[in-house]
C-alpha cells in the first residue's frame, strides 16, 4: 500500500472543536491521612475472621495433641468414653434410625448435591461462585485427606462399629465434605438476608444430626467429627467472603451481566464518599448507566449537585475485570495469535491510569472524546473509577434515523485525527460512537493504544466506515470517505478486516439489518484488495497453546482424583 | 504480611510436629509389623478395625532394596495395599485381607511359612521369561490374606522369596497388646467378648 500521497483536506465539513461540558462545580477536596481505611476496605466480617483464627488454632492445637502421645491417648480416652457411652443407647429402632441418618453422609448424598449445585450455577451463569464453590470443595477434601494422613487417626476403639467407612478417622471425611457443600450451596445460592439466616440453622441442624449418627454408630469419635467442622465450615466461608463479598458479588435472581458489580449498599456508600472526597464534587444520585454497552467495566451515571445540577460518568474497574482482560488477551492469542501486542495488564491500577491515559490523549489529540476528571480509589489496588465528563442528551449512532454528510465527516474526520496523532481506537462500534447536536463524539477508549500497527489503524477506519454506513448506505460513506482517505487507504482498510475484526455489537447490527455491509464496499472499490491474513504463528503461540492444554488437562486430572476420593464423582 | 504470619506460624508448627520428611514418618504410616519396639502401626491398628474377626493381619516385615509399598486402602470389611518393584514393575504384589475369600480349583496347599495360617498357592499364567502371574492365599481365623502376584520379569523364584521375607502377619493378640501398652490399658482394641460381633 502507498502511503497517503498528499494530506487530504482537512477542512471538510465542520472543524472539529471539542464541545466542552457545562462546567462541574467542585467543593474541597479531601486527603486521606495515613493509617486511615479506604472508602470500601475489603474485610472478612467478624465471623470470617473468628473462624479463621479459631480454625487455625484448632488446627495446630489439634496437631500438638496427636503428635505427643500423653495429650493423644487423653483424647482418644475421651473419645472412647463418648462412644461407649452412646453404645450404650443402641436399640434396634435407634440404629435403624441413625443408620438411616449415616446416608446424609454417604457418596451419593455428596454427589447430588454437588451437582445440583454446580448445575444451578451454571445454569444461572454464576461463574465466580461456581469457581469458589469448586475450589472451597476440593480444598475440604484435599485437606481432610492431608490431615487424615498426617493424624493417622483409628476409628472408635473397644466399640462394635456398625456403619460403612473407609481410611483414616480424623477429620471425619462424610462430615467435612457435607459441611463444606452445603456451605457453599448457601454462601452461592442463597442471597443474603434472610433465606440465608434461615440456612445457617438448617445447615447446623444436618450436620448435627450426621455427627451423632457417626458417634452412635462408632464410626467417628467426636473429635473427628468437631475436626471436620471446622475445616468444613471454615474453608468455604472464607473463601466465600474473601473472593465473592456479598457487597461486591451478591447472590440475586435478577437478570444482569457478570462484568456489571452492584453499586449498591457498602460499595455505593463507598463510591459516593470517594468522590466526594477525591474530585471535591457534591454527589446527588449514582446510577449504573448503558450496562448493555459494556461488558468490560460497570459504567456509572453520577448525577452532581450544584446550580444547575450536572453530571459526571464513571465507570468502576474492579479485580474480576483486570482477569477478565487477561483472559480475554490470553484467548486471542491463542485464537489469532500476537495481532497487536498484546499485554495484560498487572494491577487494576495499571488498568484505570491506562484509560485515564487514553482519555487525555485523546482530548489532547482534538478527538471529540469525554473529558477526564480523574480517577477515584475505592479500594486500594482493587477497585477504581475512571470519572469523565456525562455528555447529556447525546443519542448511539445506531439509534439514529439517518446519518448525514455532516455526521460522516465529522466521524471520519475523528479516525483521520487519529491516525496523525498515531493513536487508534481498537472498539469502533454503534455503542461507542454518541452523536449530540449533529457532532460524533468517541467514547470508551480503554483499548486505545499508542503507536499501534497500521493493520489495526486500517480496522478502525473500516469499522468507522461500517458503523457510518448502517444509517446511511456504503455508496455515501465511501464517497464522504475519499474526501479525507486515499483510495489506497480504504482499500487496505477493507483488506484488513474481516468478521473477528468487527466488534460483535456491529456485526449483530448488520445481521438485524440482513445487510453485507463489508461486500458492499467492497464492491465499491477500485480493485479488489488482497485480503490480510489474521492469524500469526510464532513459537510463542505453539508453546502457550500446548501449555495452556496441559496445564487445563493437569488441573482437571488433579481436580477429579480428588472428587473421586472424596466420593463426588 | 500481617495477616500471614499467624498462617505460617501455623504452617511451621504442623510441620514441627508432624515432620512429614522423616523416615519415622513415613514408616509409622505404613503396614509395618514393627515400629518403635511395638507390634504394629497405626495402620495396621485401622486394619484390624476394617476386619474386627481376623486373627492375623497382614504387615511388612522388612522390605528388601527396590521394593516399596503403595495404593493402601482400607474400608470396612476390606483392606488393600500394593508393593511395587524396581525390577518386576510396579503393583507386583497386591495384598488383600477380607473375612472370605474364594480359593478356585487349581490351588495346591503348601506348608505355611507363618504360624496359625494355612498357605495356599496358584499359578494363573505364565509367559515365559517375560510374565508370571500367580497368587498366594493364607486362611486363619475370621480371615484371609490374598498376595496377587504380576511379576513383568524372567525371574519368578527370587522376587517370591523376596515377599515371603517382606510380608508377615501381626496377630490380634500381639497388636491388641500395642494398643494397650500405647494407652496404658486405658483403651482396648476391640469391644468386650460379651459384645463382639
Amino acid at each position: 500500500m502507498e502511503p497517503t500521497a498528499g494530506r487530504p483536506p482537512l477542512g471538510v465539513g465542520e472543524p472539529a472543536v471539542p464541545s466542552r461540558p457545562q462546567r462541574v462545580s467542585r467543593a474541597g477536596r479531601r486527603r486521606r491521612p495515613s493509617g486511615e481505611a479506604p472508602p470500601l476496605p475489603r474485610t472478612l466480617n467478624r465471623s470470617g475472621r473468628l473462624w479463621l483464627t479459631g480454625a487455625g488454632a484448632v488446627l495446630v492445637l489439634w496437631a500438638g495433641v496427636v503428635a505427643n502421645q500423653r495429650s493423644g491417648v487423653r483424647v482418644l480416652e475421651l473419645d472412647h468414653a463418648v462412644v461407649e457411652w452412646f453404645a450404650g443407647l443402641r436399640t434396634e429402632l435407634l440404629t435403624d434410625v441413625m443408620l438411616a441418618v449415616h446416608a446424609l453422609g454417604s457418596r451419593w448424598t455428596g454427589r447430588v448435591l454437588f451437582w445440583t449445585t454446580v448445575a444451578a450455577l451454571v445454569l444461572l451463569r454464576r461463574f465466580r461462585h461456581l469457581f469458589v464453590f469448586l475450589g472451597a470443595t476440593l480444598a475440604v477434601t484435599a485437606l481432610t485427606g492431608l490431615f487424615a494422613y498426617l493424624y493417622v487417626w483409628p476409628r472408635p476403639l473397644g466399640v462394635e462399629i456398625l456403619g460403612d467407612w473407609s481410611g483414616y478417622a480424623n477429620p471425619s471425611r462424610p462430615v467435612a465434605t457435607l459441611t463444606a457443600l452445603l456451605m457453599g450451596m448457601l454462601y452461592s445460592l442463597a442471597p443474603a438476608g434472610r433465606l440465608r439466616r434461615l440456612g445457617k440453622p438448617a445447615i447446623v441442624a444436618l450436620v448435627a444430626a450426621l455427627s451423632v449418627a457417626l458417634v452412635y454408630l462408632a464410626v467417628n469419635s467426636p473429635s473427628d467429627v468437631l475436626i471436620a467442622i471446622v475445616l468444613g465450615v471454615t474453608v468455604p466461608l472464607v473463601a466465600f467472603r474473601m473472593i465473592t463479598p456479598n457487597e461486591v458479588f451478591p447472590v440475586t435472581y435478577h437478570r444482569g451481566s457478570s462484568a456489571h458489580l452492584d453499586v449498591g449498599g457498602r460499595r455505593g456508600q463507598a463510591i459516593h464518599r470517594a468522590l466526594e472526597d477525591q474530585l471535591g464534587v457534591q454527589v446527588a444520585e449514582i446510577k449504573p448507566f448503558g450496562l448493555s454497552g459494556s461488558a468490560g467495566s460497570t459504567p456509572l451515571r453520577v448525577k452532581v449537585k450544584g446550580d444547575p445540577e450536572t453530571w459526571l460518568f464513571a465507570k468502576l474497574y474492579a479485580g474480576s475485570h483486570l482477569r477478565s482482560d487477561r483472559w480475554y488477551k490470553l484467548g486471542r492469542t491463542l485464537l489469532y495469535g500476537r495481532l497487536e501486542d498484546e499485554k495484560p495488564f498487572n494491577t487494576v491500577r495499571r488498568l484505570v491510569q491506562q484509560e485515564d491515559y487514553a482519555l487525555r490523549l485523546m482530548h489532547g489529540a482534538g478527538v471529540r472524546s469525554p473529558e477526564p476528571f480523574g480517577i477515584v480509589e475505592i479500594t486500594p489496588e482493587r477497585e477504581y473509577l475512571v470519572v469523565t465528563e456525562f455528555f447529556e442528551d447525546a443519542r448511539e449512532i445506531g439509534d439514529l434515523e439517518e446519518v448525514d454528510d455532516r455526521i460522516i465527516d465529522d466521524g471520519l474526520r475523528i479516525i483521520r485525527r487519529l491516525w496523525d496523532a498515531g493513536l487508534a481506537h481498537r472498539d469502533i462500534k454503534p455503542a461507542n460512537l454518541l452523536v449530540r447536536d449533529g457532532r460524533v463524539h468517541l467514547i470508551d477508549v480503554f483499548f486505545a493504544e499508542v503507536r499501534p500497527s497500521p493493520w489495526r489503524q486500517a480496522v478502525d477506519l473500516a469499522n468507522m466506515m461500517l458503523v457510518l454506513a448502517i444509517r446511511s448506505s456504503p455508496e455515501q460513506v465511501y464517497r464522504r470517505a475519499r474526501l479525507q482517505f486515499n483510495d489506497d487507504e480504504i482499500a487496505e482498510a477493507f483488506a484488513a478486516t474481516s468478521g473477528i475484526t468487527m466488534p460483535s455489537q456491529l456485526r449483530r447490527m448488520m445481521r438485524v439489518q440482513g445487510r453485507d455491509l463489508h461486500a458492499e464496499f467492497l464492491r465499491l472499490l477500485p480493485e479488489l484488495p488482497p485480503p490480510i491474513a489474521i492469524q500469526r504463528w510464532s513459537v510463542r503461540r505453539i508453546g502457550l497453546m500446548a501449555g495452556v492444554a496441559l496445564g487445563a488437562l493437569l488441573v482437571l486430572l488433579m481436580a477429579l482424583a480428588t472428587f473421586e476420593s472424596a466420593g463426588l464423582l | 504480611m500481617r495477616r500471614l504470619a499467624p498462617l505460617a506460624l501455623a504452617c511451621l508448627l504442623l510441620a514441627g510436629c508432624v515432620q512429614p520428611g522423616s523416615a519415622n514418618f513415613a514408616q509409622a504410616r505404613e503396614p509395618a509389623c514393627r515400629y518403635q519396639g511395638r507390634q504394629g502401626t497405626a495402620l495396621v491398628v485401622l486394619m484390624a478395625q476394617a476386619v474386627p474377626t481376623a486373627s492375623q493381619l497382614p504387615c511388612v516385615e522388612l522390605l528388601p532394596a527396590g521394593w516399596s509399598v503403595r495404593d493402601v486402602f482400607v474400608r470396612n470389611g476390606r483392606v488393600r495395599f500394593s508393593l511395587d518393584s524396581d525390577r518386576v514393575g510396579i503393583n507386583a504384589v497386591q495384598v488383600v485381607l477380607e473375612q472370605f475369600c474364594s480359593i478356585g480349583p487349581k490351588v495346591t496347599r503348601v506348608p505355611s511359612d507363618h504360624d496359625g495360617t494355612r498357605r495356599y498357592q496358584e499359578v494363573i499364567s505364565i509367559d515365559p521369561g517375560r510374565r508370571y502371574q500367580g497368587a498366594v492365599y493364607y486362611l486363619f481365623t475370621g480371615g484371609c490374606v490374598t498376595y496377587r502376584l504380576d511379576f513383568r520379569s524372567d525371574e519368578q523364584a527370587r522376587p517370591l522369596g523376596e515377599v515371603s521375607l517382606a510380608l508377615g502377619f501381626v496377630t490380634r493378640g500381639a497388636l491388641s497388646e500395642t494398643v494397650a501398652d500405647f494407652t496404658d490399658g486405658r483403651v482396648p482394641l476391640d469391644p468386650p467378648p460379651e459384645a463382639a460381633p
